[in-house]
């Protein structure tokens, strides 16, 4: 009964790495999502051109990011399960966290979604169609910057205003949190910008929340096998 | 608990950590941030000397100056509220944090000012990259000093409880340092925006 | 009830505090004067900007050990602060006047 929970919990903190890696060759290495192939700046026909010159490339990087956002969803879970625990009968953070995992793995779905469609028959369709569908695809996870920085805010007060001693992860752990999620701001500058650093192409606009993200997946995971190690796994009836 | 428990913390030498660790990973997480941010902006300025050497003489340096005052003296206030409430505490610690706050306030409408007069003249982040870089930069880091505010105005109903808890001087500390980190983003800024070619 | 040791004690570390900031605000207002007077200026701006530059760090680098109480503080912290205030600074001095 026991040996079930813990492994659960750690099925779910080893989603997290699986994620990162799979959206490293996906959109990273084949797809070519990050570093961009794409720039805002560029006109609609120079935007067909690479991506018709690219398409296979892009179709097998979008079918992978598709397959690695989906590990989101149970590692966002499992982190609230183990601040749910924390909380007791009313576990509003964890819920609430919850309620932003479910939007992050929708919105990064959408993200490998018009990532994959642009590539479908960019031939055929009206250069600007796409151009839109790779704007879209860039604006899906910057410009929803605030429920992903509303997911770390979450965790951070969950773990800061922790007072009993205790806190579910350690106290850096809830300011790497802060931390994070403030770096995810810039990713709604983009609106304003089709060149320089705040465009989507842009070392603030796209680098910068990319790689202060998947930094933090790596930490909450270490924080998590860290509780699961401690022997915070579920045994018997529910507390209360 | 009283008072009396919270006299001067012997210092072991050199082994006084202010707040936690928490606070100093997310204070050198943002400089180095900023670091990037300054260093982009610089890199921006080699490639467009003419452009920011003019764009930055309609800056008025004084807005800078003040400002920069301004958050100096905040830091001076909270810097000695902190070391008075680890002294033992008094009524007036609470009357440092909130002047601190009142500097930062006066930060806030000195920025409106500045803002607006150039907005009134046609200046916006879409003028040229200096200016983009200009109101973008001061705007990250006025977030920074709203969350400032926030943090001084915890700081503040932490001092003036009767009786303090345990963690308090921790979380002092580490508000503290998180406002004075604050104030060295702008002293940064205030260089590079201003005053540098 | 503080004593009047700690009340000396305390007095005694608010003076360097205050030591501080009258350093940071005269080191601001020559930056001011180097720096405005520098725009006017057709030649020297390398070292009106060198200057500004490195007051600025040394501003930093005051406000981290005094104010932030670094020079008490476990020497890694100390350490790294200074780093990155010496590496910055240089980046940007570098960059600025190459």
């Amino acid at each position: 009964m026991s040996n079930m929970n813990r492994n659960a919990q750690l099925i779910t903190a080893w989603c997290g790495p699986i994620f990162t890696g799979l959206f490293a060759i996906g959109g990273a290495i084949i797809g070519r999502f990050i570093p961009t192939l794409l720039h805002p700046s560029d006109p609609a026909s120079v935007f067909v051109a690479n991506v018709v010159s690219h398409d296979m490339q892009i179709r097998l990087g979008a079918f992978i990011m598709m397959l690695s956002v989906c590990f989101m969803a149970p590692w966002g879970a499992g982190i609230a399960a183990q601040t749910r625990q924390k909380e007791g009968n009313f576990p509003a953070l964890s819920y609430a966290q919850l309620a932003c995992v479910g939007c992050g793995t929708a919105i990064a779905m959408m993200m490998a979604f018009f990532w994959a469609v642009m590539a479908y028959r960019p031939a055929e369709y009206l250069p600007s169609v796409v151009q839109f569908a790779a704007d879209l695809a860039y604006f899906m996870p910057l410009f929803s910057w605030p429920i992903f920085s509303g997911w770390c805010f979450l965790i951070a007060v969950a773990v800061l205003t922790d007072d009993t001693g205790n806190p579910v992860y350690p106290r850096w752990v809830g300011y790497v949190n802060i931390w994070a999620g403030l770096l995810y701001i810039p990713g709604g500058i983009i609106l304003f910008f089709k060149t320089g650093p705040f465009a989507w192409d842009g070392i603030l606009g796209l680098y910068i929340p990319f790689i202060a993200f998947f930094l933090w997946i790596l930490v909450m995971t270490w924080a998590m096998i860290r509780n699961i190690n401690a022997g915070q796994f579920y045994t018997g009836t529910p507390a209360r | 608990m009283s008072p009396k428990d919270l006299t001067p913390i012997p210092k072991a030498p050199g082994r006084h950590l202010p707040g936690e660790a928490g606070i100093w990973i997310l204070v050198f997480g943002d400089m180095v941030m900023f670091s990037i941010f300054f260093t982009v902006f610089a890199l921006a300025q080699s490639q467009e000397m003419q452009v920011f050497t003019q764009a930055r003489t309609l800056l008025n340096p004084w807005f800078g100056l003040a400002n920069t005052i301004l958050l100096v003296s905040a830091s001076w206030f909270v810097a000695t509220g902190v070391k008075k409430f680890r002294a033992g505490g008094s009524g007036n610690v609470q009357l440092y944090f909130l002047l601190g706050l009142l500097c930062g306030v006066g930060f806030v409408i000195n920025k409106v000012f500045e803002w607006g007069e150039k907005f009134r003249a046609g200046i916006t982040p879409a003028t040229n990259d200096f200016f983009m870089y200009y109101f973008i930069f001061t705007g990250i880091h006025l977030v920074h000093v709203f969350l400032g505010l926030g943090v001084l105005t915890y700081m503040r109903g932490v001092s003036r409880r009767a009786t303090p808890g345990p963690n308090d001087l921790r979380n002092l500390e580490s508000g503290a340092t998180f406002w004075h980190l604050v104030d060295l983003l702008w002293i940064v800024l205030f260089a590079i925006l201003y005053l540098a070619r | 009830m503080l004593s009047a040791r700690a009340l000396r004690a305390t007095f005694r570390r608010i003076d360097s505090i205050t030591c501080t900031w009258a350093i940071l605000v005269a080191a601001t207002i020559f930056s001011f004067c180097v720096g405005t007077g520098a725009r006017a200026a057709t030649t020297a701006t390398g070292y009106a900007t060198i200057t500004v530059l490195a007051l600025a760090f040394i501003k930093v680098w005051l406000v981290g050990m005094d104010f932030m109480e670094l020079r008490n503080a476990p020497w890694p912290l100390k350490y790294l602060y200074t780093a990155w205030c010496i590496i910055v600074c240089t980046t940007l001095v570098v960059i600025s006047t190459v």
